[in-house]
């Protein structure tokens, strides 16, 4: 089999044609760049942009950013980067104005103004402000944007994936990728590369098995540091192994849909006896009991999983007339953490940078103001900005060519191998690995952590039948890379904080753990280390003590 | 998930296959069909975009919601008839 080789030179490679995506691109093209961005799937109809949520969460000039600050510190424990969160909550009024440029719309009342919904946030003094698009749904406006970003003279590959990035002497200087069609290999000359990529966190758009973290794991791969991973979480529900369908968020999604519409009863968490035991627990019951459209339960994990431990599971997602139960994922999940990068979107790579849901400051955040959609036009824009005046700078480098044969040998591979491993059997032992991945301890950790590198040496033998099957054999190595760094990064995070809860260290220790926990390297040379996080000089700092979470009311 | 093309009505136009971000979708011979049905993210942009409604998913909470409408305005930029 012959297969045709691409190359295709460029100032900006973005990697994405989600929000993040396009408006990196759009940022760069204003700066005189030439831009590429290269999409798996559909550009515009592809990825966690266009499954993501109705959410735009904007702070007005006229609200409280101080306020929102806190707010926002508080909802991620401390862990933001409030130099980041602080620019953030400045800009999202700016960004918003853009998408309203671009021709994003939003609900408005009669007499033609957007109407701002109110979200409840950790802090309750502040009310977070959320416009919802009009129509429902973000495909519409990832189009609009991608759109914007065509207008300006981007070119968008479709349906390629790029599954490595180049390096030469240290510099992230391109990247390869393959056609899922037809198979061609594309070679991508770049000065910078955005990498605009989703997480891996397929549960959270309906299921969708692309979402396998290959932003992050090329990343890696490429040597750039990750930050705030262990904060990941699987989803707590019944998903799908391989087959079959409960889309449980878009049921959660149309749920909170049909409530705002028709006032169908609220979803509740109860547990076997059909109590609501939330607002028993000290701290959780100070949390806002539903965001997207659901009733969130990542911030109840532990406290179902205590429910169960006292024999009063399983516990059930109430939705009046159905109910669904709690058990454990059956998709890898990586939500949360993501390439580290600096608040202009500069990772630890020179020639890298990275925006959206790949990057740690969209996703450190998660659920938090500048985060969600609001954080991916953001981040991505920055990144986009810095990837152009970074490209300026540098001059076109000669690509190492027995590099790029030796990659594209090895990303073929699978497809000459006769017998072997599928990616659908790896994925489903991938699963199996990940024993209760929400409710952590040292051994469950060590455990998964040597399952996911047993995993990755039998991912040698990975066969494929055709180009389509090639390209998701490829994915699924890039979660089993990821699932590594975040098993590493759980174990050298010594107490629980956010969706990170250790059974061994049950504690949120704000005396000594006011750290983030950075893994690079990958195979056996993954290492974490921790870094102090520079409290003192932000605005806002905890009180130095241990809180204890799962602490039962005293009046309950 | 998807479940299937209805062989009589559908005209193999092809939307289906072009619009789908998972490529779940192959034509071979003039026929479309679905080639990695387990590929299938649930986003119903298929059953949307379907200009005569051939295709059946396992779940029918959707159309329900206003994602009709965010999906006549697709067809609409699209050029969808």
């Amino acid at each position: 089999m012959t297969i045709s080789e691409h190359t295709i030179t460029t100032d900006v490679l973005v990697i994405g044609a989600g929000f993040a995506g396009c408006f990196a691109a759009i940022r760069a093209r204003e700066l005189g760049a030439k831009v590429v961005i290269v999409e798996q799937g559909k550009s515009g109809f592809a990825g966690r942009s266009s499954m993501g949520t109705n959410i735009n969460r904007v702070v007005l000039p006229e609200d409280d950013f101080d306020m929102a600050l806190k707010g926002t510190v508080l909802q991620t424990d401390y862990m933001v980067d409030q130099e980041y969160a602080e620019g953030a909550i400045a800009e999202t009024w700016d960004r918003f104005q853009e998408l309203l440029k671009l021709g994003a719309n939003f609900r408005r009342d009669r007499s033609g103004q957007i109407i701002w919904y109110i979200h409840n946030t950790h802090y309750p003094p502040f009310q977070q402000r959320q416009a919802m698009w009009e129509p429902f749904g973000s495909y519409m406006h990832v189009l609009k944007v991608k759109a914007g970003a065509v207008r300006l003279g981007t070119r968008v590959l479709d349906r390629t994936v790029v599954t490595d990035l180049l390096v030469s002497d240290g510099k992230v200087v391109g990247a390869v990728g393959i056609n899922k069609r037809n198979g061609d290999f594309y070679v991508f000359k770049a000065r910078a590369v955005v990498m605009a990529a989703a997480d891996a966190h397929p549960a959270a758009c309906g299921n969708n098995p692309s979402m396998t973290g290959d932003g992050i794991a090329m990343a890696l791969r490429a040597g750039a540091e990750l930050r705030g991973i262990e904060f990941g979480r699987s989803g707590f529900a019944p998903f799908r192994v391989a087959s079959g369908d409960t889309p449980i968020s878009m049921a959660a999604r149309l749920a909170s849909q049909m409530r705002g519409e028709s006032g169908a009863p609220e979803p509740k968490i109860v547990n076997a006896r059909g109590e609501e035991f939330i607002e028993q627990y000290e701290l959780l019951r100070r949390l806002p009991e539903r965001q997207y459209g659901g009733p969130s339960w990542k911030n109840h994990i532990p406290a179902i999983m205590k429910e169960c431990q006292e024999g009063r599971g399983p516990c059930f997602i109430d939705f009046g007339r159905a109910r669904i139960e709690f058990g454990y994922v059956d998709q890898f999940s990586s939500q949360n953490g993501g390439i580290r990068i600096n608040p202009y979107g500069i990772s630890s790579v020179p020639g890298l940078f990275a925006g959206g849901i790949a990057s740690d400051m969209c996703c450190a955040v998660h659920f938090s103001i500048p985060a969600n959609i609001m954080g991916s036009h953001i981040t991505g824009r920055r990144a986009g900005e810095s990837a152009a005046k970074y490209a300026q700078s540098q001059s076109r480098k000669a690509l190492d060519k027995e590099e790029i044969s030796r990659i594209k040998a090895e990303a073929y591979a699978p497809l000459n191998r006769q017998k072997g491993i599928t990616e659908e059997e790896i994925r489903v032992k991938l699963i199996q690995a990940w024993p209760n991945v929400d409710y952590r301890n040292e051994t469950r950790l060590n455990k998964a952590f040597q399952n996911f590198r047993q995993l990755e040496q039998e991912s040698a033998s990975l066969k494929a039948d055709d180009f389509h099957e090639l390209v998701n054999c490829l994915k699924i190595r890039n979660t089993l890379q990821l699932a590594q760094a975040e098993a590493l990064a759980a174990l050298a995070r010594r107490e629980s904080r956010l969706e990170h809860f250790r059974e061994d260290y049950p504690l949120m220790d704000n005396k000594d753990w006011l750290k983030w926990v950075i893994v690079h390297g990958i195979g056996d040379r993954m290492q974490t280390y921790l870094q102090d996080i520079p409290i003192e000089r932000w605005k806002y700092r905890p009180e130095p003590v241990l809180v204890d979470r799962l602490q039962m009311r005293k009046d309950a | 998930m998807i479940k299937s093309i209805d062989e009589i009505t559908c005209t193999n136009c092809g939307l289906c296959e072009d619009i789908c971000p998972m490529d779940v979708f192959r034509t071979k011979r003039g026929k479309v069909y679905i080639a990695y049905q387990n590929d299938c993210c649930n986003c119903m942009q298929c059953m949307y975009v379907c200009p005569v409604e051939a295709i059946t998913l396992t779940t029918g909470i959707a159309k329900k919601y206003d994602m009709v409408r965010s999906w006549l305005l697709i067809k609409e930029t699209m050029g969808v008839k």
